[in-house]
């Protein structure tokens, strides 16, 4: 049981940055991204690819990150001609056309069956040893996006973009670029999903074309409407609670005896229950973003 | 030649009633509802469901879910939509991505993940223009040609269209005017809905049953949408047309022979990406599709 | 300062304006009236970028500015405020005052993730100018309350105070009166002119000619998309362009009674 929650906990921290890198772009600045998989799978199979050839796993992640903060930027430059909904759904497009191409590119990617070589952390160490290592890995570094989530959200930057969320023209007519201001914020958060997908990768030992589908994105947006939307620590919340939820939705078919693979459909739903109980009826979340009082502190 | 003409009309054909629906659901009440490709989904499915009920001839059978399918549609938009289009039509998008994901996993766990086949009689081929049709696909082209016209005749000729198109334009003038909107609406969802199911029919009469054939949609439906731009159904009729051709044209581009070096053809699982990649370059150069209007914001 | 030249635009078929000329020099007071559809919103919209003219030229300080983005306007000191202010109901009235104001340190992302400190210090002068124009504004008490919970007159008080924390060197005033009470007209009137003496030149875009009358020196009037005449508010009534306009175009918008002593002195001539 404890190994169990163990192990739900240092998934869940990996969603946890997931979860703010998607709180930059859709809590913080309005961005519907339904795409985010697609950052989280360039990290992953950066991080996969290098390791079938043997390269250098810390520029595997470095290189992860880089990607995906130039198509973070692209995806954001999109938004000069796309208005919000059509971007919405160009992002889901583009996920799977990412999608796509992890599975039928096999020289590549290893198409439908994944990557395998991956090498672990910590592999001197006992299973729980190992999750406990993982565990604080996995926190340090999401203590570390929260850090620059904060900071970006409580300076000048970030109220510009909580502008832009709810009063674009408003924001444009102040003298602040709404492009540049998205294409920044893109450029900052994708990276983080992406360091997400390199530790998942080095975590699970193995990356495939299943782990971009759209569902991915939809537990994420969960999470983050669960946890509060625009709430830095409200979407850490929703992490933790829809990751515990839906680990614990495993032992269904145990417990019921339906089929596994139906059972795998009735997972989906509990999340997607989560999901659209809290948009109708508490849409800001279980830690609502707060209004910020300021003051003249020296 | 041959090939490439029947495929376009048979594969337009399919589409093309689903990416109507989508398109009246944003003119009426203007958010891209994600949930249309579930629609169709649920239109084959209904047929196997309706299958083991009712039983009966594949006429009836389709009649019926198509039917129930549109029915559905309605519900969902009074059950669902209408509470989340009253805070945004973000959330309203997020909800329908989320009910997408449901839906699949609801069939999912009713019926298991495998797919499934139409129970149809066996046909001989028929050799049209060198290109071998079975007949279910010129009963398709047929018939969906047949109803497509109807549906642009309603649109343009009937008060019933009239109304669509003035509560699209403008609802506040339209109800001004004595049109009754919330039916309007209704008539539309009901529309969406029936229209996604027959493509989902065509699609498994023409092919299989199975829980991918939603998210496979996506990114055609929606090329499709925006490129008639989104309001249009008559720029999505030729749109899905236009898409058809450039699938069928550009799966069988040699690109290997055309860099001098060996044949290598896409796979055609990247069939859905032919229609996203057109799409991008299409918006590149005129964002508000071939007849949208001016769809973009500041 | 300003200077449009033939700007004309296009929607679909029906001419907004066409050939437009205007000029406002520094520190001006101008009025921009017509009836409704005459395409005061349009050419506002123009000038301040938020629509791109299909012909014409408008320059600001020298610099050509007809295709430039909005945010590239503002920032050369040219401001503008939207008839509906419709302010952020996720921000308090002190923060969105703070996006009107230049942070570079703020608007940095290394400076912000790096320099917490001194992005902190440059924001507390900031908030300090802010308090003080939302006290002149009486707004200073509702600081900390949501910007979207306040009334709709108080939101365009607060919608003018942010444009001026830039200290721009025009402002373009997007009906400022519609739909604010009596005594909030009174204060904004004044704070207007305040606004002015202190050398910011204004272009006051209203419907109602009883406000611009009483405030500005000069009056251009739209009809039409093009420009009848530009003249004083007290030539108004006596042009026969300008009364043909508003009876030609029916004024549905009912008058409050006594707005301004220039209607109390000169009626209005409507045909008997």
């Amino acid at each position: 049981m404890f190994d169990f929650l163990l192990g739900v906990a240092v998934v869940a921290t990996l969603y946890g940055i997931l979860a703010t890198s998607l709180n930059l772009q859709a809590g913080v600045t309005g961005l519907l991204n339904f795409g985010l998989v697609a950052f989280f799978g360039l990290g992953a199979y950066a991080t996969g690819i290098a390791s079938i050839h043997g390269w250098s796993w810390e520029l595997a992640i470095v290189a992860g990150m880089v990607l995906a903060a130039v198509a973070g930027a692209a995806v954001g430059l999109l938004g000069r001609t796309l208005a919000s909904d059509y971007w919405a759904i160009a992002t889901l497009a583009l996920a799977e056309l990412l999608r796509l191409v992890t599975l039928n590119t096999d020289s590549l990617t290893r198409g439908a069956q994944g990557i395998t070589t991956v090498k672990p952390f910590f592999p001197d160490l006992g299973p729980t040893q190992r999750d406990l290592a993982w565990l604080a890995l996995g926190l340090v570094v999401l203590a570390v996006c929260v850090l620059i989530a904060r900071r970006v959200t409580e300076a000048q930057v970030g109220r510009v973009l909580r502008l832009l969320r709810e009063r674009e023209a408003l924001a444009a007519a102040m003298g602040h670029n709404v492009v540049a201001a998205k294409v920044r914020v893109m450029a900052l958060s994708a990276p983080m999903a992406a360091l997400a997908g390199s530790l998942y990768t080095h975590y699970f030992i193995f990356i495939g074309p299943q782990q971009l589908a759209p569902f991915g994105t939809y537990l994420v947006w969960t999470m983050v409407v669960v946890g509060g939307l625009g709430s830095a620590w409200g979407v850490i919340a929703g992490a933790f609670v829809v990751e515990l939820l839906y680990e614990v939705t495993r032992f269904i078919d145990d417990v019921t005896g339906i089929s596994p693979e139906s059972a795998g459909g009735i997972r989906i739903l509990v999340v997607g229950a989560a999901l659209l109980g809290f948009l109708f009826f508490r849409p800001a979340g279980l830690i609502p973003e707060r209004l910020r009082k300021l003051h003249a502190v020296r | 030649m041959g090939e490439v003409l029947s495929e376009t009309l048979v594969v337009g054909t399919e589409l093309a009633p689903i990416a109507i629906g989508m398109t009246l659901v944003f003119a009426a009440v203007r958010f891209a509802n994600v949930a249309q490709i579930q629609f169709a989904t649920l239109g084959a499915y209904g047929t196997l469901l309706a299958g083991s009920i009712v039983g009966g001839p594949l006429l009836l059978q389709t009649t019926l879910s198509i039917l129930g399918v549109g029915v559905v549609a309605v519900g969902l938009y009074h059950a669902i939509f209408k509470r989340l289009l009253t805070r945004s039509p973000s959330t309203a998008m997020i909800g329908s991505l989320a009910l997408s994901i449901l839906i699949g996993a609801l069939i999912q766990t009713i019926t298991g993940p495998q797919p499934k086949e139409l129970d149809l009689p066996l046909e001989r081929g028929i050799d049209i223009m060198g290109a071998l049709v079975t007949p279910n696909q010129v009963r398709i082209v047929v018939i969906g040609a047949v109803i497509l016209a109807a549906v642009m005749a309603i649109l343009r000729l009937t008060s019933l269209g009239r109304a669509i198109r003035g509560v699209s334009a403008n609802p506040e003038l339209a109800a001004a005017a004595g049109i009754n909107v919330g039916r309007v609406i209704d008539v539309v969802w009901l529309m969406a809905g029936a229209l996604g199911a027959l493509g989902g029919v065509f699609l498994a009469i023409d092919n299989q049953v199975s829980l991918e054939m939603g998210f496979q949609l996506l990114l055609p439906v929606f090329a499709i949408a925006l490129l008639g731009g989104f309001g249009s159904p008559g720029g999505a009729i030729l749109a899905s047309y236009v898409l058809a051709l450039a699938e069928s044209l550009v799966l069988r581009i040699d690109f290997g022979k055309l860099f001098g070096g060996a044949s290598a053809l896409l796979d055609s699982s990247y069939r859905p990406a032919v229609g996203f990649v057109l799409l991008l370059l299409v918006l590149l150069f005129r964002p508000q599709g071939l007849f949208g209007r001016e769809a973009q914001r500041v | 300062m300003l200077s449009a030249e033939g700007v004309s635009k296009h929607f679909s078929g029906l001419a907004a304006l066409q050939g437009v000329d205007m000029e406002i020099s520094s520190g001006e007071l101008v009025g921009l009236v017509g009836p409704n559809g005459s395409g005061k919103s349009t050419l506002l919209n123009a000038l301040s970028g938020f629509i791109r003219p299909d012909a014409g030229i408008v320059t600001f300080h020298g610099e050509r500015i007809e295709r430039r983005r909005p945010w590239d306007i503002a920032k050369r000191g040219l401001q503008r405020t939207f008839q509906l202010p419709a302010q952020p109901q996720r921000m308090t009235v002190l923060e969105v005052m703070l996006t009107g104001a230049d942070l570079p340190r703020g608007a940095s992302l290394t400076q912000s993730l790096l320099r917490p400190r001194r992005v902190r210090a440059e924001q507390a002068e900031a908030i300090e100018r802010a308090r003080g124009l939302l006290d002149e504004l009486t707004l200073l008490e509702l600081e900390h309350h949501a910007a979207g919970s306040l009334s709709g007159g108080q939101q365009k008080l607060l919608a003018l105070g942010v444009a001026l924390m830039s200290d721009p060197d025009l402002l373009l005033l997007d009906e400022p009166t519609a739909g604010v009470n009596r005594s909030l007209r009174r204060a904004l009137m004044s704070r207007l002119r305040a606004v002015n003496d202190a050398g910011t030149a204004l272009m006051i875009v209203e419907h109602d000619i009883g406000f611009v009358s009483e405030l500005c020196a000069r009056v251009y009037v739209l009809n039409k998309g093009e420009v009848l005449t530009s003249c004083e508010p007290a030539e108004l009534a006596g042009d026969p362009r300008v009364v043909e306009a508003y009876l030609g175009t029916r004024k549905r918008r009912p008058r409050p009674a006594a707005t301004s002593r220039e209607a109390e002195r000169e009626p209005r001539k409507v045909p008997s």
